[in-house]
Formats: C-alpha cells, structure tokens, sequence
C-alpha cells in the first residue's frame, strides 16, 4: 500500500513538471513567404516572457545554428551558449548595470560581454518625461537608434 | 543594370552592412535610425519596448501584427504577412521589407574591406573540402602541376592568378578539394552472401553427427564485379576579395516660413542620399576530374575439395584445391582543366526620400580564361593459375580463409593525351589546339604468385610479385 501511494505521487510529480515544461514554452517559425521555408524557431518561456532559443536555418533548411539564452532576474540576458555544426560550442557571458535618473527614470544600462563588446543603451525623455528615444552604441563606434510612439 | 534587382541589391547591401556594424571593428562609425514601428527581437542587442511612455519589457514575437516589421534575432529585417497556428507552433509569414519600412535614417562612410580567410565560415566547408594555412607553398596544393604544363601555350597576355599583375604581392587564401561526385559498384559477392545466410538455417537442420566429406571437381563458379566513379580533385586559390561602398539615405525637412504674402506656408527640402558598392574578386580553379569505370570477372575451376563439418555446431573446415582465371580492366577518362576568373563590378546612384534611386550607373569588368586537356587511359590484366586455399566457418558461412597460388599472366596499358591544350581567353579569344597526340602502348607477360586472406567478406593481400619475362613498349606522336 506504502509503495502504491509513493508510486502515485510520483506520476503526479512527473506529469506535473511535463505539464508544467510543456505548458511554459511556446514556440514560432520564421517562415519566408515566396520560398515557404523556415528561417528561424523562437522558443520563449512564457511564464516570464523571455527567449530560451532560436534556432537559426540555412538556405538548405539544414540548422546553421543553435543559440541557448539565460537571464537574471532583472530580465537582462547573462550568457548564450552557441552550436554551430561541427565547430565546437562558444559559451558568451553578459553582465549589464543599470543607470537610473533621480526620479528613478532608467536612463543608461550597460553591457559588457565576455568578448569585450560594450553596448551602451541611452533612453531619453521628453520635458512631460515620456520616453522619445533610444540610441543604442556598440563599442563607441557604430549607433542605432529608435526614436519611440508617443502613446 | 536592371532595376528589378536594383533595389532589392540596395536593401541586401543595407541589412548587410548594419548587421556587420556589431560584427565587423574593420567599418567604422555607422549610424542607424530604426523606423518607430519596427519591433525589436534581437536576441542580445535588443531594445526594450515602451508601454505607457516607459522601456518596460523586451519585445515578443506576441507582439507581431499583420503589416509589423521587426528584426530577427539573426539581424534580418521581416515583413508578416500571415499569422497562423500549426502542430503547436506559432508560424508567421514574413516577406523582406522596403528599405524605408525598416529605416528612417542610415549613414554609412566609405569603407573598404578586404574579406579575410578568418571570414569564411568553416561550417559552409563542403565535405572534402580543407582551407590550407597562410602561405603554403604550390607543393602541398593537391594539383598545381598543370601550369607548368600548359604554361608554354599561354601567351603573354593570358594571365593567371600567379602571372596577372594585379595580384602581385597580394594575399591567396587557397582551398584543397578531394572528393568523389559519384561511386556505384555491383558484385556477386553480395548476392552470395545473402544466398548463403537464406539457406544455412536448412542445412544446419538437415545434418546430424560430424561428416567429412571429399569431392574432386565441381561447377565453374563464376564471379563479376564492376565500378564506377567520378573523383574531383583539384585546388580552389582566391584573391583576398574587396567589398567597399557608401550609404547616405535622402530625407526630407519641413520648415515653416514666412512670407509677405502669407503668414507661414510649409517649406519642403529634399536632401539626396547616395549608395556605393563596389566589389572585386579574382580565383583560379586547378582541377582534375577523373571518371573511371572498373571491371573485374573471375573463373574458378575446382579440382578437389575436403570438407570436415559438425552439424551439431555447424561448423566447417574446408581445404580445396582449384584454378583459377581472373580478367580485370580500368578504363579512366580524365578532364585536368584550370580556370581563371577575376571581376570587379560596382553600382552607384543618388537616392531621393524616401528610397528612391536614380541616376544608377552600374560598370563591370571581367576576365575570363579557361584551358583544359582530355586524357584517356586503359589497363587490362589476364591472369590464369593455381591455388590452394583452406577456410573455416559456420552455417556455410566463411569467417576466415587463406589462400596461396600463382601462374601465368599478361597485361597491356596505354594511354592517350593531346600534345597541349585548348582554352578560351575572354580578351584574346580562342588558343591551343588538340591537332597531335601522344599514345603509349605497354605490354607485359609473367608468372605471379599471390597469396591472400580473407575475413568475413573482407579480402586481405599478404603478398604478391610478378616476374615479367617479356615487355614491350611503344609510343607514337600522331
């Protein structure tokens, strides 16, 4: 009777973890219309909303890459494991630091990553403190900026 | 140039270029302004979303409309056209986008890039396919030996990658290529095989205590086997390509002004942008395609045989007596061919808001140069002896065997070749010729002697010699 009661609590422990994987990942297919073949696969985790993989096709619809992503708890990205067939896999480590304005308006984070590359994110905000823009610069070189919808 | 690939080249060249801003310290300072509405889904570098004025989160493909655009987490640039649901998975439709859907403003300065062979991606690799290190020397190219050759039949102003003088002191990245295109083979063998394993469950059943059993003769026992294959071999050098270019895209100011007769009145100014691309490459391609078909029939003519055989285990040892007549012949057609290839080709136009070209004019220039010669060889080998050879196994199947036996042979090869080649420069035109040939005829009789082993299906020479006591060569120009 002992063993029968441990055996059924762990086939609800182990549907609920399934259920629970399951239930938590939702999947996307990138598909190019005019050829109808799948560019990339976008697996997010939909209990925080964050990307846990993408999965890169080549123009053969073979895989050219998988990348693995993680995060803190603040939602920034802390590493990304990259699969490329037959290469060896490249692990990348991310830290980012927040700047945040007197009124507590983030302004600037930074991220710095194991390879060295810095990104550098400015938010700017109008007189009525509505967000406007971002200007996002790589490595003190090259810039891309979004100017923002006023809602 | 053809305006139907005018624009999408433009839109290629602009994607191209800004996702090599994060990638690539060799382009300098570029800027990019991303249109309002284009949802962010980079992985890494991605911008957070706004909602009620704030970056709160990141963007999710949940977020994706009919008509959004949005960047992919490889950096390209997406248009959805069709949302759906299918075996669980999201699928969304997309279509590239028009520049001026993913852009508000880019500027990027002049630049000039030479494309390095840390750039290759080595995952791209075909198999048989090895990128050789820096400077390796001709020698250890798999096939560089065809330039000396056809090199007295080259003009002056033929060129080559190692002649032309635009290459000089330039870097060669060099890729070795061995690989075959086609293999198919047939052989008795196989179908013996499966014939033994069908019917050695019956024999097994059939017989009870251990026999020997002795036979003198027996049936001719035939075999065949034929091979096909074609094999590529050859050396891929490149020039260091070059990629250089430009992009200023056009915009548009509105200024309110004033003027006597009306209060302000809206004041259009059309700023031109630009794009410049330009692109050059040079390779030559030394390689040798080989087509080579294989036959081979063997006759084996048993005189004795003894057989000891344990049903129980069904086990066997057999020791036989036989002779045997072999024919094997080669026919190989060989194409050894180099080609040459250097191109440097550009666009340049003006841009009107909001990414409107005009004023294109594309120029090209192009030089071709491509030699081949066709080789033909055959070889052919008769063989007639005696053996004894003895082999173990079980259910009728033999696991290992030795044989030894020799005898008399004869063997012929020739071979014909044209005396040059023939090639088409894209300057000069037509050059060479295959007007005279050499063939050479060699003939050779012998005794051999050959002893070998097999296991399973796999055969294993030990040893072999012939003794020729007559050979006979000849060779003719014609």
């Amino acid at each position: 009777m002992y063993r029968l009661i441990l055996l059924f609590l762990a086939g609800i422990l182990l549907f609920g973890c399934t259920n629970n994987y399951i239930s938590k990942t939702k999947n996307y297919l990138i598909v190019d219309q005019p050829s109808n073949k799948v560019i990339s696969e976008y697996e997010y985790n939909e209990s925080d909303n964050t990307l846990r993989r993408t999965i890169s096709y080549g123009k053969d619809g073979k895989v050219k890459k998988i990348i693995n992503y993680e995060y803190d708890r603040r939602g920034y990205l802390i590493k990304t494991v990259e699969s490329v067939p037959l290469q060896e896999s490249k692990e990348i480590t991310y830290y980012t630091e927040e700047h945040k304005d007197k009124s507590g308006r983030l302004v600037k984070t930074i991220q710095i990553s194991s390879e060295g590359k810095k990104i550098e994110t400015y938010y700017g905000y109008d007189e009525e403190g509505n967000l406007r823009g971002v200007v996002e610069q790589v490595n003190n070189k090259s810039v891309i900026m979004k100017d923002y919808p006023h809602e | 140039m053809n305006k139907k690939y005018l624009f999408p080249a433009i839109f290629l060249f602009v994607l191209g270029v800004t996702q090599g801003l994060y990638a690539d310290s060799r382009i300098p300072y570029s800027e990019v302004i991303l249109n309002k509405n284009v949802i962010d889904l980079r992985a890494n570098m991605q911008l957070k979303s706004s909602i009620n004025n704030r970056p709160v989160r990141y963007s999710t493909p949940e977020d994706l409309r009919i008509g959004s655009i949005f960047l992919t987490a490889d950096n390209e640039a997406r248009k959805v056209v069709n949302i759906y649901e299918r075996n669980g998975k999201t699928v969304i439709e997309t279509v590239k986008p028009r520049p001026e859907e993913v852009f508000i403003d880019a500027y990027v300065p002049d630049f000039n890039v030479k494309l390095d062979r840390s750039d290759i991606d080595l995952s791209s690799l075909g198999k048989g396919v090895t990128l050789l290190p820096p400077g390796t020397p001709e020698k250890d190219m798999l096939f560089s030996g065809f330039n000396q050759t056809s090199t007295t039949f080259k003009t002056e102003s033929v060129n080559w990658l190692e002649t032309d003088p635009d290459n000089a002191g330039l870097d060669i990245i060099a890729l070795n290529i061995d690989t075959p295109l086609f293999k198919s083979s047939l052989s008795t063998d196989d179908m013996e095989l499966l014939e033994k394993i069908k019917t050695s469950g019956k024999k097994a059943k059939k017989k009870k205590g251990k026999t020997t059993e002795t036979s003198v003769g027996g049936t001719p026992e035939v075999s065949f086997g034929t091979s096909g294959e074609i094999h590529l071999l050859g050396t891929l050098r490149l020039r260091k390509p070059t990629i250089s270019g430009g992009l200023k895209m056009p915009s548009i100011t509105v200024t309110w002004v004033h003027d006597w007769w009306i209060v302000y009145h809206p004041e259009f100014r059309h700023n031109k942008g630009y794009l410049k691309a330009n692109f050059t490459a040079a390779q030559q391609f030394d390689f040798r395609l080989t087509g080579t078909v294989k036959l081979e029939s063997e006759i084996i003519i048993p005189i004795f045989e003894i057989i000891v055989e344990d049903p129980d285990t069904t086990l066997f040892m057999k020791v036989g007596f036989y002779a045997k007549i072999g024919l094997t012949g080669t026919i190989s057609i060989i194409i050894e061919a180099s080609e040459y290839t250097k191109l440097s080709a550009g666009v340049t136009c003006d841009l009107a808001w909001p990414f409107i070209p005009y004023k294109y004019s594309g120029h090209q220039n192009n030089y071709g140069n491509f030699a081949f010669r066709p080789i033909l060889a055959a070889q052919a080998r008769l063989q007639a002896g005696l053996y004894l050879g003895g082999s173990f196994g079980m259910a009728s199947i033999d696991f290992a065997g030795v044989e030894a036996g020799g005898g008399g042979y004869i063997q012929a090869e020739g071979y014909m070749e044209p005396m040059g080649i023939m090639g088409y420069d894209t300057e000069l035109g037509g050059y060479g010729n295959f007007d005279n040939w050499i063939l050479d005829l060699t003939a050779e009789a012998g005794a051999y002697v050959e002893v070998g082993a097999s296991i399973l299906t796999i055969g294993i020479p030990i040893y072999s010699h012939d003794w020729p006591f007559w050979e006979w060569n000849q060779s003719w120009e014609l």
